[in-house]
């Protein structure tokens, strides 16, 4: 069983330390764009894959029933 | 009752002093960039509080429309016979109030919370997407044009219920590719908004908030989208369908032609039941901040909370056919859908004990917002037991079709999703408009609609426990008693609405100032931006020190 001041510590969110330097705003800015354009794109292709995934399921399965 | 300063830190657990630097700094930006003249604020708006708040009032209008073809509904159901409309005319408006109600009320009020409140919860300046959330807005009020047009086209509009199930939905005339159209078009705006609030949970939160320590209305929505991107591609794809069978000589569902109509109902509830959660999840979120503050106590277990909203939305994806028990599904089939919608009940109760163990032995007040939580979580555990007792498959063949699917889902949707919608608005209006609203008012608008949506709703289970089908706009007279009850309950339900946008368009007009912390137990970020939220907000992210119990503690730097 891990000390309580360790659990403690432990729970604390991650935060740069006293001595760090602060992050850039407009880096940080920068890295959440290009994150943000990462994270739609998957989302976008997650969307399409379903939409035309579900007619061609049912084409398939129409096919299937046909013959 | 209202704070009118802020509550003493220890209390409140905020550095009460760091939000003060706070307002400081955002006096200076807040109204920065903010465009001039009337289309120059609101079609071109790409701020996530302007865009918030137009979602608001287009819900608030379709609530009203949709509202008035339930009025008429239920004054042609007031006694037996016909009265006003004809059949027909009976299941357009059946068909349309259910679909402007779930997606132009319902959905679209959700969505403008989660525009309004999540950039400021998780401290970032605006949506992710600014541009993305304009357009997605602005599709919806062209999509219900087009579906409200599609009633006065020859033919009439369609008819065949919100599920549009084939043969019938496909033998609309005109009207058919008007509502699909306008259906694409909603769902594109759902996803739109859905992408949005995913890149902007998954990317802009503060330095800091971890995942498991954003507020409850964050996790609700962030699960919520993850719903909408997997399941209105599925209606498209549905209604595309649809579309091809009836235009280009596709058999999809067309038995004759090789097709299957049951498939159509297999792939529209494997949307529709998601979009129930969907309509509720959000809800959830609402309650989850309303009643700590005003038990002025953290959330009872808020790790659990998480876990059973992810839970609900997962099974979700597996209990479908259970809108499907009496089309002749296997028994294997019956008996697992039955058993995976029962197993439903067991995340929603730990919401339900979740919410009661935050109340108990707490520093309870009545204010609005408390009063419609607490009525959801009356009138929502009312749904849920009619919901478990609609998923026993032997049942459900007693009840299928009847008003007693009308009073659930209503119990769910109109004391569940609406109420708890219009307790968010009256939680945070104070923080949108910088002013108190009518309290007295208020509580007129809340004790009306109590009771009369039980007046409206209630009478409905005995009416489907009788035997009555729904979807008829004449009955045999043994029901015509708890039908006069009902119709009354939703003409003074209707009436009491009225209320609603009168005390909004007060409190934006004026009234007493609200402090920034507005109430005496709020927690969260939010609740540290100055009263009314200033246009820009959290132009410099805040960083958090501690967390607890998804409410942050913040230092503000900068």
């Amino acid at each position: 069983m891990k000390p309580m001041a360790e659990a403690m510590a432990m729970d604390q969110p991650v935060q740069p330390e006293p001595d760090d330097p602060p992050e850039d705003q407009r880096t940080r800015l920068a890295r959440q764009r290009r994150r943000a354009r990462y994270t739609t794109a998957l989302l976008v292709v997650i969307v399409l894959v379903l939409y035309f995934g579900f007619i061609a399921y049912s084409v398939l399965k129409s096919l299937h029933g046909h013959h | 009752m209202a704070n009118t300063e802020h509550a003493p830190a220890a209390m409140s657990g905020y550095d009460v002093h760091a939000g003060h630097d706070a307002h400081a700094d955002h006096d200076v930006h807040a109204e920065h960039g903010k465009p001039h003249g009337f289309w120059g604020r609101w079609l071109t708006s790409t701020n996530h509080k302007d865009i918030g708040t137009m979602y608001l009032v287009f819900s608030c209008i379709m609530f009203f429309i949709g509202g008035s073809f339930a009025m008429v509904i239920r004054a042609e159901l007031f006694k037996p016979g016909l009265q006003f409309v004809d059949p027909a005319l009976f299941n357009v408006l059946t068909t349309n109030h259910a679909l402007i109600m779930i997606f132009g009320a319902v959905m679209p009020s959700f969505v403008g919370l989660a525009n309004w409140m999540i950039p400021m919860q998780v401290g970032a300046p605006d949506m992710a997407l600014p541009r993305m959330n304009n357009f997605s807005f602005w599709i919806l009020p062209f999509a219900f044009t087009l579906l409200i047009a599609s009633l006065f086209v020859p033919g009439g509009g369609m008819a065949g219920g919100w599920t549009l199930y084939p043969p019938l939905s496909v033998q609309t005339g005109y009207a058919l590719p008007m509502a699909i159209f306008a259906i694409h078009m909603m769902g594109a705006s759902s996803i739109m908004g859905a992408i949005n609030v995913i890149v902007t949970i998954m990317n802009m939160r503060a330095p800091g908030m971890a995942l498991i320590r954003m507020p409850l209305f964050v996790w609700t929505w962030l699960i919520t989208a993850f719903l909408l991107i997997a399941v209105m591609p599925v209606l498209a794809g549905a209604v595309t369908m649809l579309l091809t069978d009836h235009f280009f000589g596709t058999s999809f569902f067309n038995a004759t032609g090789g097709g299957d109509p049951v498939m159509f109902q297999h792939i529209f509830w494997f949307f529709g039941h998601p979009e129930v959660y969907i309509m509720i999840l959000p809800a959830f979120g609402i309650v989850s901040e309303i009643i700590p503050t005003f038990s002025r106590k953290p959330l009872f277990g808020y790790d659990a909370m998480v876990y059973a909203t992810a839970s609900i939305a997962f099974l979700s994806f597996i209990v479908w056919a259970h809108h499907m028990f009496t089309v002749g599904l296997p028994l294997a089939s019956e008996t697992f859908f039955m058993l995976s919608t029962m197993l439903i009940a067991i995340p929603t109760g730990v919401k339900v004990f979740n919410w009661s163990a935050t109340m108990y032995k707490g520093s309870l007040s009545f204010e609005p917002p408390m009063l419609w939580a607490l009525s959801f979580l009356f009138m929502f555990s009312i749904g849920g037991f009619s919901g478990l007792m609609l998923a026993m498959a032997p049942a459900d063949f007693q009840y299928q079709d009847t008003y007693f699917v009308v009073a659930h889902f209503h119990y769910v949707l109109v004391p569940g999703a609406i109420f708890a919608t219009i307790g968010a608005v009256y939680y945070w209006l104070p923080k949108w408009t910088g002013h108190m609203y009518n309290m007295t008012l208020a509580k007129w608008h809340f004790w009306l609609s109590t009771v009369f949506v039980n007046v409206l709703f209630f009478p409905q289970h005995f009416l489907g426990l009788a035997g009555m089908p729904r979807r008829i706009p004449d009955y045999s007279t043994q029901f015509a008693d708890w039908n006069m009850v009902s119709s009354i309950g939703g003409f003074c339900f209707g009436a009491s609405q009225i209320l609603f946008p009168i005390i909004i368009w007060q409190c934006v007009h004026g009234g007493e100032r609200a402090t920034d912390r507005v109430w005496e137990g709020s927690r969260g970020l939010e609740w540290e931006l100055p009263s009314p939220a200033p246009y820009h907000s959290w132009t410099e992210a805040p960083a958090y020190s501690t967390l607890e119990h998804g409410a942050p503690m913040h230092e503000t730097h900068g």
